[in-house]
């Protein structure tokens, strides 16, 4: 298995994500995760961009495609490794990012809703007000909860 | 007087083409400069004597382009564009490849295979329990990443946008796709000018008779409607034939099998160069380079010299062996192939079955011939015509969804990039693999999925090619592996 992809399989297994991408919500899961995963400090070198529905990359698809496939396919090589140590600890520290904090919204809204945010203000750079602006325009149904979001990257040191 | 045409120059896919004095001064600048010196077919030249073109030709191409197809819908009176947002666009294409690793996306690879390995460990390994790795080591394995940060602190680069009032991040991000506006595809989705520059400029200098895109017209036909840059329906077939001949000119030159080979030693020559620390690609190391100007060095060339170091003095007899495939021109040898073209529904789980027989049979192959298994080199790739046939079913990002809001979040994120065709009356736009006339909308669902594998013969073993390759073909179809 390419190490790429070991390492990938090892960041969602250490943030308690499924690989399964079965379903277009399993791929969601992945995609937001990597992402908030990234943004703790354990850069796969994955690139994120905006789309309609918040962050999202290309190769990281490719990826967890191809990881599906060799999985598949019988290649466990990744059961016999773990990250190294310090890259551990930053995951612990959004791993309660994972766990839904908003009743009416599933688990890949709610890290759609994470992510989304977090992109808005740390990566285009706009301001809480802004960003709730923006979410409010871009994504309606999930907007309410941005206050809870910010909260928790809070919690998570990923925001100031 | 129009300000893009304020410096012209010779070009020798679209003739005489102009350029703003603004332009002319990033051109002039040292870290654009540096594309010169960086092939953008990597190692094609190997094999097609003219496909030696550079980052700096396909660049400035890509300007060009972007500012025509803005100008066309300007005059068409679909958009009212402002010199200065057509300026920022044209950037936006001049510099979206600055970024670029030397031999551009083979060592990228190669780069991002390399570190990502320093990022986990067995699980048994108590020795390396404390271990940390810097949390960025991989944050510029992506030359779009490199680029972002090349506008951001490149002092010459920084300097001449800030006189001319024009913000770094305003540009970066029509390439990055960071911030995503009515124009951002011209730069970056299945129809932009990136891939349109690649194809023409590509055919013309391989001599490959797959160039002739009717150009003028297809630039014509792109309209704007609610906020959305699409194509008139009468420019179907020129797209549809546009994305045919990028289909075989990916076949015939990126695929060949010879360019193929040769760049799989190229990526594990530098991950030798990355292991050894001959070359140092890590995010320090990169944004050093930048900060200092040292980028401006990090050529083609650059490699060259420590793939030639490496040459000199190898850590072993495998590495001398496998710079010089590089440094002499000694391709692999191809010992099988499986090909086939086919719906992706029913192939894909049959190319990737063959795909891990066939990596599981190479170690009995290196053990009976006694040749290292690092010498052994497998190629696989499926490829699609469309970026969206790519990984999703055209039915599962949009055809069974009526209300495209709530339509799948993958196939909107890969149908935002696809090309869109704007119905005769002009009343809505869809994907072109939607409408019922297009090629497109059958051969979106179908790959070409290939597998190659390579070996490199050591020199006392030279003359055993046959023997290997007729072993080895015969084991695969023995094993049901190949037909």
């Amino acid at each position: 298995m390419d190490s790429r992809l070991i390492a990938l399989a090892l960041l969602l297994d250490e943030l308690g994500v499924d690989g399964d991408i079965r379903t277009i919500d399993d791929r969601k899961r992945i995609q937001k995760a990597v992402y908030l995963g990234q943004r703790a400090g354990v850069d796969l070198g994955y690139r994120f961009s905006w789309y309609l529905k918040g962050p999202y990359s290309p190769k990281l698809a490719d990826d967890y495609y191809s990881l599906a496939e060799a999985v598949t396919a019988g290649d466990k090589e990744h059961e016999g490794r773990t990250l190294v140590p310090s890259l551990k600890q930053r995951l612990e520290q959004i791993r309660p990012l994972m766990d839904c904090a908003e009743e009416s919204l599933n688990q890949e809204d709610w890290l759609e809703l994470l992510a989304s945010y977090d992109y808005l203000r740390r990566v285009l750079h706009q301001s809480a007000e802004q960003a709730a602006e923006t979410m409010q325009r871009k994504k309606p149904t999930l907007a309410p909860h941005w206050k809870a979001a910010e909260l928790k990257l809070r919690e998570a040191c990923l925001l100031p | 007087m129009n300000p893009f045409s304020a410096r012209r120059i010779s070009d020798p896919v679209y003739g005489t083409i102009g350029l703003s004095d603004l332009e002319m001064r990033i051109i002039d600048t040292r870290a654009f400069q540096r594309l010169r010196n960086v092939k953008h077919l990597g190692l094609a030249h190997l094999v097609f004597p003219g496909a030696d073109y550079s980052r700096f030709s396909h660049c400035i191409g890509v300007c060009h382009i972007t500012g025509r197809i803005l100008e066309a819908l300007r005059e068409s009176g679909q958009a009212i564009i402002k010199d200065r947002q057509i300026q920022v666009y044209r950037l936006a294409g001049l510099l979206h490849d600055a970024g670029h690793y030397p031999f551009s996306h083979a060592m990228e690879q190669a780069v991002r295979d390399h570190y990502s390995n320093q990022l986990y460990m067995p699980k048994d390994d108590q020795a390396h329990q404390t271990r940390g790795v810097p949390s960025d080591l991989l944050r510029l394995a992506d030359h779009e990443a490199v680029g972002k940060e090349i506008l951001q602190q490149d002092t010459e680069i920084r300097r001449i946008l800030t006189k001319a009032r024009i913000k770094p991040e305003d540009v970066y991000r029509v390439f990055t796709r960071e911030g995503v506006d009515v124009f951002t595809n011209l730069v970056s989705s299945d129809l932009d000018a990136d891939r349109i520059d690649y194809l023409l400029r590509t055919t013309h200098a391989t001599g490959l008779p797959y160039g002739s895109v009717d150009l003028d017209y297809l630039l014509s036909q792109f309209r704007l409607h609610d906020n959305e840059l699409c194509l008139t329906a009468k420019a179907i077939r020129a797209v549809e034939h546009l994305l045919l001949s990028r289909f075989f000119t990916y076949m015939l030159v990126a695929y060949h099998r010879t360019v193929t080979a040769f760049e799989l030693v190229l990526k594990d020559v530098i991950a030798i160069l990355l292991e050894e620390e001959i070359l140092d690609c890590r995010a320090p190391a990169m944004l050093d380079r930048i900060s200092t100007g040292a980028w401006a060095q990090f050529d083609d060339g650059h490699v060259l010299d420590k793939i030639r170091t490496l040459a000199a003095n190898p850590p072993n007899e495998s590495a001398a062996t496998k710079a010089n495939v590089i440094l002499e021109r000694h391709p692999p040898a191809l010992l099988a192939e499986f090909e086939v073209l086919g719906d992706r529904a029913s192939r894909k789980r049959d190319f990737s079955i063959a795909r891990f027989a066939l990596r599981d049979r190479v170690p009995s192959y290196a053990e009976h011939f006694g040749i290292d298994r690092s010498l052994w080199y497998l190629w696989a790739k499926d490829i699609a015509l469309t970026k969206i046939g790519a990984r999703l079913p055209v039915s599962e990002g949009f055809l069974t969804t009526t209300d495209l809001q709530d339509s799948a979040h993958e196939g909107k994120a890969l149908f935002e990039q696809s090309i869109r065709i704007l119905k005769s009356d002009a009343t809505i736009t869809q994907p072109i693999m939607e409408l019922d006339q297009s090629l497109m909308r059958i051969l979106s669902d179908y790959a070409y999925y290939s597998l190659r594998l390579y070996v490199l013969l050591p020199p006392n073993k030279q003359d055993r090619k046959p023997e290997i390759r007729d072993y080895v073909r015969n084991d695969l179809r023995s094993r049901g592996i190949v037909q």
